[in-house]
């Protein structure tokens, strides 16, 4: 295994990641195409083929994303960067299924989402995406607990194993002390560690990372940035992130740039 | 039962808005409960009173002879015939009226809704200065047995007196209206002896006939007998009476209905702004609940849920509320007897509540179930 640079603050103990793996790993039908802990695998988890999304702004029609073709392979840590308005985003909302693409194949996790209705889309959705944003978008009325178990609401779960993995996850985050304060009571970074157990909850086959440390500081971004590394080095979980940050994308074992909805270049990084 | 702390943290989420518009729904559904309350009364009062009761009337104010009773008998379809003679005035103050039924022991025969014992019958036969009064009476002013009961009346006494005393001779009950029916009943022969004007006459006739559904003809036939006759007559059913008394009061159908029908309408625009708001405040967060998988039409029925919770929760406690107070306040009311809050009115105003719940969230729910998650998440 692999020797990761976590803050003591909330780096879990073996035994509850272990647990933590065993109870969220277990929520029926998964994505076949996952790779194990440790292991690269070369079928990929994410497939654009040609993909263009035009946006309409009145009675204009915007180009953002033109032929775009890419492919991620199961238990890859991704990251996406370019400019401001270079299409970044909306290639996370393409392959997160939030958002449909003009024209052109997109397969993700075994799936091609541009066909599914939005009824199907979204049950594809909870099985097999977590969602990370920059504003962590946590419900400010509920608990880190009650937020965390959102996901875990539309599956046949029952209330008790649902708190067991709530209970698991927070442990793997380093919350448990503090399951039961409100997002108002918590720090950013806390918060954004809640964002990470709610979309890991539902044990997704991606994650996907929407400037997951824009608002963090430095050192609690580098705490943020090493929880994803661990889960996709450990829990072998398939991570794209958008960043305008190369620190943030050095955590990343692919770095891609993105222009004016075009593919500019790409390169492995090297592990931090 | 899984959303419910979801539903109920979204509806708190300004706690100030909604517990105001809680106490507005509320009070609303107090407003509905004692209207609702007045016509149940109405309801009640018409359904109790009888086809095959008529009432005979003065038609002009002249008091009818007592003589009337025989010829009135002898109409065909004419079972029974009681007299009586309705004494009115006040108890110590003003402030408390009451009527007196002076009248013998066939009034009995012709109401059996009045429970009233032989012993009791016997006793009040042989006290010419005696009444029977009713629980609800005896509650009020505790009088009971054996006591002297002072009424102040317009009816001048031989001596000038226009104070009647009565000696309470027995307690009785109403089975239709138990303990609400103020009944005051004591001898016309005390009263028709003990006055100087109007002796041996009175002021209605209550007959009962055999078939209620020649009401009318038996009717016509008793006014046509007296049509000719110093004091002429007017015949109705117990329950038209009823029915014309209730009207002279207005049309509490169509006001109660208008007022309740602009109180919800108000509601509905109340509630449905709240939703709104609410909705609008959280726009970014029901598009989290839609990328983490939650489908379009989970997060209409999560709004839906709340508007449901907000109106239901404060109807339910207002209807509570009107059903605790109504028979609390109907003791201190003279007209306490046409207030009522049955269970149906209960299960009525449950209804209305869901109905402005659905009318009040389903544009907010709609909205949310078209919610496009992009352009939530970037707050356009």
């Amino acid at each position: 295994m692999e020797k990761v640079n976590l803050s003591p603050s909330f780096t879990p103990k073996l035994s509850g990641q272990t647990k933590a793996r065993n109870l969220i790993a277990d929520s029926g039908q998964r994505y076949t195409g996952k790779v194990r802990a440790g292991e690269r695998h070369m079928e990929p988890v994410v497939s654009l083929k040609d993909i263009s999304k035009q946006y309409r702004r009145g009675k204009d029609t915007v180009p953002v994303l033109e032929s775009f073709s890419l492919q991620i392979a199961a238990g890859e840590f991704v990251a996406i960067m370019g400019p401001s308005g270079s299409g970044k985003t909306t290639l996370l909302n393409l392959i997160g299924g939030l958002d449909r693409a003009s024209s052109g194949e997109i397969t993700v996790a075994g799936e091609r989402i541009d066909q599914l209705s939005n009824a199907q889309l979204s049950k594809w959705r909870a099985r097999h995406v977590g969602f990370i944003f920059q504003f962590y978008n946590l419900m400010p009325m509920l608990s880190a607990e009650r937020n965390i178990e959102l996901p875990l609401l539309l599956t046949h779960l029952s209330s008790k194993e649902r708190k067991q993995k709530v209970a698991a996850v927070l442990e793997l985050v380093g919350l448990t002390e503090r399951r039961r304060h409100k997002p108002a009571e918590l720090s950013g970074g806390q918060q954004q560690r809640v964002a990470i157990a709610r979309a890991l909850i539902a044990d997704p086959t991606l994650l996907i990372c929407d400037e997951p440390t824009g608002d963090l500081d430095r050192h609690t971004a580098e705490e943020i940035l090493s929880l994803l590394q661990l889960l996709n080095r450990q829990y072998a979980k398939a991570i794209i992130i958008v960043t305008h940050d190369p620190k943030a994308a050095g955590y990343a074992t692919r770095q891609l740039r993105v222009d004016k909805g075009q593919l500019l270049d790409e390169s492995s990084a090297m592990l931090v | 039962m899984k959303y419910l702390p979801l539903v109920w943290a979204g509806l708190w989420r300004k706690r100030a808005r909604t517990t105001f518009t809680l106490l507005s729904i509320m009070v609303a559904f107090i407003l509905f409960g004692i209207f609702s309350g007045i016509d149940a009364g109405f309801a009640h009062a018409l359904e109790v009173s009888r086809l095959d009761r008529l009432f005979v009337d003065e038609r002009f104010g002249t008091p009818m002879p007592l003589s009337y009773a025989e010829e009135i008998a002898r109409v065909p379809g004419v079972v029974l015939v009681a007299p009586r003679w309705g004494l009115e005035g006040y108890y110590q103050d003003p402030k408390n009226p009451m009527g007196v039924i002076a009248t013998d022991e066939r009034f009995f025969a012709m109401r059996p809704e009045i429970t009233i014992s032989k012993e009791q019958l016997r006793t009040l036969r042989q006290t010419r200065t005696g009444a029977v009064i009713s629980v609800f009476l005896a509650n009020k002013y505790g009088w009971k047995v054996g006591d002297k009961i002072p009424l102040q009346t317009s009816t001048v006494q031989a001596d000038g007196n226009r104070a009647w005393t009565f000696d309470i001779v027995g307690i009785i009950d109403d089975v239709n209206n138990p303990g609400q029916n103020g009944w005051f009943i004591a001898n016309y022969e005390y009263l028709d002896q003990g006055r100087i004007t109007d002796k041996g006459t009175i002021d209605r006739y209550i007959i009962r006939i055999k078939d209620p559904s020649h009401a009318a003809q038996i009717g016509r036939q008793i006014d046509k007998l007296f049509a000719n006759s110093a004091a002429p007559t007017r015949t109705g059913s117990e329950k038209s009476q009823a029915q014309s008394g209730l009207q002279s009061l207005g049309d509490i159908n169509f006001l109660t209905n208008a007022v309740v029908g602009a109180v919800f309408f108000m509601l509905l625009f109340l509630t449905g702004n709240t939703m709104m708001q609410s909705i609008r405040e959280r726009i970014a967060e029901f598009a989290v609940l839609k990328a983490v998988g939650f489908s379009d039409n989970a997060v209409l029925s999560l709004v839906m849920a709340e508007a449901v919770l907000l109106c239901v929760l404060a109807a339910v406690a207002g209807l509570l509320i009107s059903k605790i107070v109504i028979p609390m306040v109907r003791h201190m009311l003279d007209f306490g007897l046409l207030f009522q809050m049955p269970w149906t009115a209960m299960l009525r105003g449950f209804g209305v509540a869901l109905l402005v719940a659905l009318a009040s969230g389903m544009l907010p729910a709609w909205r949310m179930q078209r919610l496009n998650i992009v352009d939530a998440l970037a707050g356009r």
